[in-house]
């Protein structure tokens, strides 16, 4: 084959490429319709809805779940409901994901400390979540307990249906208290009643009390109970209010000095407690009832006990969850259908009788069903004593500074008073460091319709149906109620009117109504009728053609065109490539440019885009509050990074993990590679199996499961003998991290290895044995250099690899023990600091520019590496 | 020299042979079995050990050469010395089999190094009674026994890599087939099939089984495909942007993914790859390029240019001296890098969980990570789940040791 073959080659392969090209842009073309849509649902058409649930698979809440959407589909025929269940540990950020690339689902089930770390959240300047305000009514929203609903609003907005709640409480094993002759705990029990009751109930290998004291999602109740709060009516932090030091010194006085608890209880460590019978009680929520029932224990629950010095009853905080409709869902009205379905009485009636999920539906408080069941009375009893959680920002980073007070307090190295106070002042400066949307241009008059009659001043109440369904509902009164809670509008006279729960009040002298009527379809007439004392007053007819906000998100043209030119410059590169080399007269290597092509084709089209996206990012001020609308603000980000407290610390221990690991990896895999090689042994296979079992198995579990074998009740310490808490300890912590992540690499480097010593010939070490050279002179002389061009990737890629390895920091210690507020934890490293950074603060851009420093402290590693060891080089 | 003085000087018998090494990792067994004591903060303990560690490094400096009868005494007083010692430790101590086994190390090579210094081959050596035919009558013993001795120590020290490997996967294949969900108890206090028959029972394993072996095989072969090529271009060939080419390779790697989620899948997206299994392979086929890239391209590198020559000359053309010659010589390295592509499929998270929208397009990592609700975690499933994930993994890794130990000797092909 002469040149012109190979050149022919080459244009075919360039052919190839823009043919394949022309068929992927029509496809891409088409892509974009699904952003434009209907922006009502007319019930002719059948719509399909796309609800993610964080239900775990397998498990009897899918179950109830999918017989309620079955049932919705029943009654609803002209809409079908796609069903996708998401990992509830990924929803969130799986959420914002899909949004911003224009692929969020229509429903959403989400908490209300979700809502609150979403809730700011801007794509294109409009918010994740629809505003659910306009699409209920009166009637709709009296169904739910107020605070429940409270619970779901963000700012003003309402974000969600509350389906379900949940708080902590007092759950105690039955048996072990027979055992000592205790009395069993009841309402009428004090905190000083508790800690005896625990002394009492710990003896030998049974613990009186299981609370992972250094958690602050336990440490609220005993907080309000001492008389603190979280926040101020107003929304700022109040941490160290009175009564929290002394809340904290208490919970860790159980451990530290009771030891009523065990040393170094967590919150999974303390459910085996429990299961197995260690623990006489624990602080727990109705969530894990059905597996200590599974187990075959005798439990009881009670609501948690009072202070005495304060006189406060323990008011654990309640989170809810619920159902959102997303703000890019097409059917939107279908959805909040769906919504209200899934949070209506029947449905929270099944959740509640089937999965111990506690109703949020008013109607369920007197339902003699739920009322008969008694852990379902007692937890339900239980929120009526807890705090709902404020669904604020501020409340998502609460757990960080109070985490790191814990630990400062725990480890003795401040006292409770001033790592409380320091958690405050961090909290409120990180809150203050915070971006802020733009507030909301609401949608006004979406699904409103406004109403506007005469009173007459001698009846005394009145009834809105829209429909012939009551909407809502007026008594005429000079009771004062309270103010409009921002659901709605009803004025008379300009004056907004008071209600009493959703029942509006009219004062007696006023003379008109206007109301704006919610949860109206658009572009249907409505017939609205007033009935007083059952007897129609007025009738209309209304309508409304205002129509749906939907951000235009996940526009896929700039990517298209992205990509093209990437594409269009990687082929003129090659060619220029082929060109030079023709002029060159490198007549060798003709077809080295297209051997490489299709990988670097690959490579190209599928990384540089977002790499490059991410570099661009990083001289922006991109923040979750406004994505899709960054500025340039240069090297600013960089700046934060490199000043930032902690930085220089972080980097080092990256390089000190990065270095042990890479070294232990290859040394250890080259020792066992050997070692499996050059000796003759019978069972080399099965040796070589187990030992590459550390590779076979999900890194999740194996790491997670090295976590509890560290634990102060488990297996290492039961073969010390001893009782560390290795991973609280900063310095023990780093060292368990490194030896696990061993542990994880070392499989690899010896498969590799093996498969480079394969490649050796044999008959060479025969020949250095004639001559008199073994064992480690021929390891030197012989295996090492023939190994270097194996080596040489694997402890480059090694180091790449190693340096940016999240699961193992992430799952064993979750980058602490932290000890200092606003900084790293002693065991982050660059890329676990890099995540934090971008999910919690939703600061992309300084994210952004992190994961810049991360490239070009490789880059520089990589660069100088090959260089000094020539890894480039072709065969000899 | 004559011949038997050269004998002389260089016969050892096995026993001090194989005592130089033994007593070595003993040394550095016993040092790193210090840490124990330091955590048990058992200063008595800690001295004994600390004792020991010296009494064996002078053990071992104090293992005699030929007619050094002086010496063999000294190190057979050393010896008891440490038996002495290790023996009081171990009666001093809770005597749980890890204790055991912790003094078993201080113990057993002391034993041994008394033994073997006082029986007859040794105390010949070192007498002055040594004759020609006691040297090749030692000789004779050390060719038949120094390969027990070896094998003997790889089984050693192998077994004791294999308990550090194993004993994480002991306790997910106990809670996988114990009763309950909870992550705890002793290993083997009961068992139960209930995770494995709730799991094997429902649709959705098998759905994420499918995905994942379709995507995993998939990300294999088209991986090998688009690797091999590269490799062998950067291997032989010198061309123009060779070296930022091979670099390119490494870039990618280095930005950290989570940033770059949300661009990644606008990508996808454009190319309507989401919620394919397309889209999946060529997403790890991209991630497990640098590895195959370079691996390949360093395989490549050690076979001579000769073979290639000399099958080209026998009128092979350019594809036929690939798949003739090449291939079948880099067969351990194909086997490394299609396993390794396999892996990084099967167990990726993030990825498959991001670009697919949809449950039926679900692998195993992401069905697993489903399995846990928000209420936390079923770990009698979970375990169950991972047990099942692993097993094709650990026979892939059985079937892939034929190519790995079997791969076809060089002799044959060598001119």
């Amino acid at each position: 084959m002469g040149e012109e073959c190979q050149q022919a080659i080459l244009r075919k392969g360039i052919l190839v490429l823009f043919l394949s090209l022309l068929f992927i842009l029509p496809g891409c073309l088409d892509g974009d319709d699904s952003n434009d849509g209907g922006n009502n649902s007319s019930s002719s058409d059948k719509i399909t809805l796309d609800i993610w649930h964080t239900f775990a698979a397998e498990s009897k809440e899918e179950e109830v779940f999918t017989n309620a959407v079955k049932a919705f589909e029943a009654n609803n025929p002209n809409v079908s409901v796609d069903i996708t269940m998401v990992p509830f540990g990924n929803a969130d950020q799986l959420f914002m994901t899909a949004a911003q690339g224009g692929q969020a689902p229509d429903l959403m089930r989400l908490s209300s400390d979700q809502l609150g770390a979403i809730g700011e959240i801007r794509v294109d300047s409009l918010p994740l979540l629809e505003d659910l305000r306009p699409h209920l009514t009166p009637q709709d929203r009296s169904n739910f307990e107020e605070r429940a609903l409270a619970a779901m609003r963000y700012g003003d907005a309402l974000y969600g249906v509350p389906a379900s709640q949940d708080c902590l409480s007092l759950i105690y094993n039955k048996a072990l208290f027979d055992a000592q002759g205790v009395d069993y705990p009841d309402e009428s029990w004090t905190h000083d009643d508790l800690l005896n009751a625990a002394q009492q109930l710990t003896y030998q290998d049974v613990q009186g009390l299981a609370l992972p004291v250094k958690s602050a999602y336990w440490w609220f109740p005993i907080q309000e109970g001492f008389g603190g709060s979280l926040f101020n009516d107003s929304g700022t932090p109040t941490l160290d209010s009175n009564g929290s030091a002394e809340a904290m010194e208490w919970m860790l006085d159980l451990e530290l000095e009771h030891e009523v608890v065990a040393t170094g209880t967590q919150i999974e460590g303390m459910k085996n407690q429990f299961i197995s019978s260690k623990a006489a009680m624990i602080i727990d929520g109705p969530w894990n009832w059905a597996t200590y029932e599974a187990s075959r224990l005798s439990i009881g629950q009670t609501i948690l006990p009072i202070v005495d010095d304060s006189g406060d009853r323990m008011s654990p905080l309640v989170t809810y969850k619920g159902w959102s409709v997303s703000k890019q869902s097409e059917h939107k009205i279908a959805a909040s259908e769906l919504a209200l379905w899934l949070s209506s009485a029947s449905v929270q009636k099944d959740f509640a009788l089937e999965t111990y999920t506690m109703p949020t539906h008013s109607e369920l408080k007197n339902d003699q069903d739920i009322l008969g069941d008694d852990v379902i009375r007692g937890f339900l009893e239980q929120t009526q004593f807890g705090t709902p959680a404020p669904t604020t920002r501020a409340m998502s980073l609460v757990y960080d500074p109070l985490s790191t007070a814990f630990e400062q307090a725990y480890s003795g190295i401040s006292t409770t008073e001033d790592a409380l106070s320091d958690a405050n002042e961090e909290l409120i400066s990180q809150i203050d460091g915070l971006q802020k949307a733009a507030p909301l241009q609401p949608n006004t008059g979406y699904r409103t319709i406004p109403l506007e009659f005469q009173l007459n001043q001698s009846v005394l109440n009145y009834s809105i149906y829209v429909d012939e369904v009551l909407h809502t509902q007026f008594i005429v009164s000079d009771v004062l109620g309270t103010s409009n809670s921002g659901y709605d509008s009803c004025t008379s006279s300009g004056e907004e009117l008071n209600q009493s729960g959703q029942i509006r009040i009219i004062p007696t002298l006023a003379t008109n109504l206007n109301c704006s009527l919610t949860g109206m379809i658009p572009n249907v007439e409505h017939i609205i009728d007033v009935y007083s004392d059952g007897e129609l007053f007025y009738s209309t007819i209304g309508s409304t053609s205002v129509s749906d906000q939907r951000p235009s998100a996940g526009d896929t043209s700039p990517v298209m065109f992205a990509l093209g030119a990437i594409v269009l410059s990687l082929i003129a590169l090659l060619s220029y490539g082929r060109w030079r080399d023709q002029r060159l007269k490198r007549t060798n290597s003709r077809l080295a440019h297209a051997y490489i092509a299709p990988a670097l084709l690959a490579l190209a089209v599928l990384t540089f885009y977002p790499v490059i996206y991410g570099f661009w990012l990083s001289f922006t001020d991109a923040d979750q509050t406004h994505l899709g609308d960054q500025s340039f603000i240069g090297l600013s980000n960089f700046w934060d990074v490199i000043t930032a407290s902690g930085f220089i610390r972080v980097t080092i221990f990256t390089l000190v993990w990065t270095v042990v690991n890479v070294t232990a990896h290859i040394g250890i895999g080259l020792f066992l590679a050997l070692l499996l090689q050059r000796t003759s042994i019978r069972g080399k296979t099965a040796y070589r199996t187990l030992l590459l079992l550390p590779w076979a198995v999900p890194s999740y579990i194996s790491v997670l499961v090295w976590r509890g074998m560290f634990q102060p009740d488990g297996f290492i310490n039961d073969l010390l003998g001893t009782n560390i808490d290795f991973l609280s300890d900063p310095t023990g912590a780093q060292v368990v991290v490194i030896l696990v992540n061993i542990w994880l690499g070392v499989p690899f480097m010896m498969m590799s290895i093996s498969g480079a010593l394969q490649a050796l010939p044999k008959d060479m070490y025969e020949a250095a044995e004639l001559d008199g050279v073994t064992g480690w002179d021929a390891f030197r002389h012989l295996t090492l250099p023939n190994l270097r061009s194996a080596l040489v990737p694997l402890t480059l890629l090694g180091f790449i690899w190693t340096f940016n390895m999240f699961n193992v920091i992430y799952l064993m210690t979750d980058g602490g023990p932290n000890l200092y507020f606003g900084e790293p934890g002693q065991t982050d490293i660059l890329i676990t600091y890099v995540y934090d950074v971008a999910f919690r603060e939703g600061a992309y851009g300084v994210a952004a520019a992190w994961s810049v420093i991360i490239f070009l402290m490789l880059l520089a590693f990589s660069w100088t590496y090959m260089k000094q060891t020539n890894a480039t080089e072709g065969s000899s | 020299m004559t011949e038997s003085q050269i004998m002389r000087d260089w016969y050892v018998p096995v026993e001090v042979l194989t005592l130089r090494t033994w007593l070595v990792v003993a040394f550095i067994v016993n040092l790193l079995l210090l840490t124990v004591e330091v955590l048990r903060e058992d200063s008595l303990s800690l001295i004994l050990g600390l004792l020991i560690c010296v009494l064996f490094a002078a053990l071992r400096a104090s293992l005699p050469h030929v007619h050094e009868l002086g010496k063999r005494n000294i190190s057979l007083a050393l010896s008891a010395l440490i038996i002495g010692i290790g023996l009081f430790r171990l009666g001093s101590s809770s005597l749980s089999f890890f204790d055991i086994w912790m003094h078993a190390w201080a113990i057993i090579p002391s034993i041994l190094s008394l033994w073997w210094l006082s029986n007859r081959a040794v105390t010949v050596w070192t007498s002055n009674k040594l004759s020609t035919s006691a040297i090749e009558f030692g000789l004779l013993r050390n060719f038949e026994t120094i390969n027990k001795h070896e094998k003997i120590s790889t089984h050693l020290i192998l077994l004791h890599f294999v308990l550090i490997t194993v004993i994480p996967l002991l306790w997910i294949i106990d809670i996988a087939f114990s009763p309950g969900n909870a992550l705890g108890g002793e290993i083997g206090d009961s068992f139960s099939t209930e995770h494995f028959s709730k799991i094997l029972k429902g649709d959705s394993f098998w759905i994420w089984f499918v995905n994942s072996l379709i995507v995993s095989i998939g990300t294999s072969l088209l991986g090998l495909t688009i690797a091999i090529p590269a490799g062998y271009a950067f291997s032989r060939y010198k061309f123009t942007g060779r070296d930022v080419s091979m670099f390119a390779f490494l870039l990618v790697q280095m930005f950290p993914g989570i940033i770059i989620l949300v661009p990644y899948f606008l990508v996808m997206k454009t190319l309507g790859l989401l919620n394919t299994h397309l889209g999946l392979i060529l997403a790890y086929c991209v991630t497990a390029l640098p590895l195959c890239v370079w691996m390949l391209k360093g395989f490549f590198d050690t076979i001579p240019r000769e073979l290639e020559e000399a099958a080209t000359l026998d009128g092979c053309n350019q594809f036929q001296v690939f798949t003739k010659v090449v291939l079948p010589l880099s067969t351990p390295a194909i086997a490394v890098t299609a396993l390794f592509s396999f892996l990084a499929a099967w167990n990726e998270f993030l990825l498959a969980l991001t670009f697919n929208t949809s449950n039926d397009m679900y692998t195993l990592p992401v069905g697993l990570a489903s399995l846990i609700s928000s209420t936390g975690q079923a770990w009698g499933d979970f375990a169950a789940a991972s047990v099942l994930v692993s097993l094709p993994v650990a026979l892939l890794f059985l079937f892939f040791q034929k190519f790995l130990i079997d791969g076809l000797s060089a002799g044959g092909v060598k001119g």
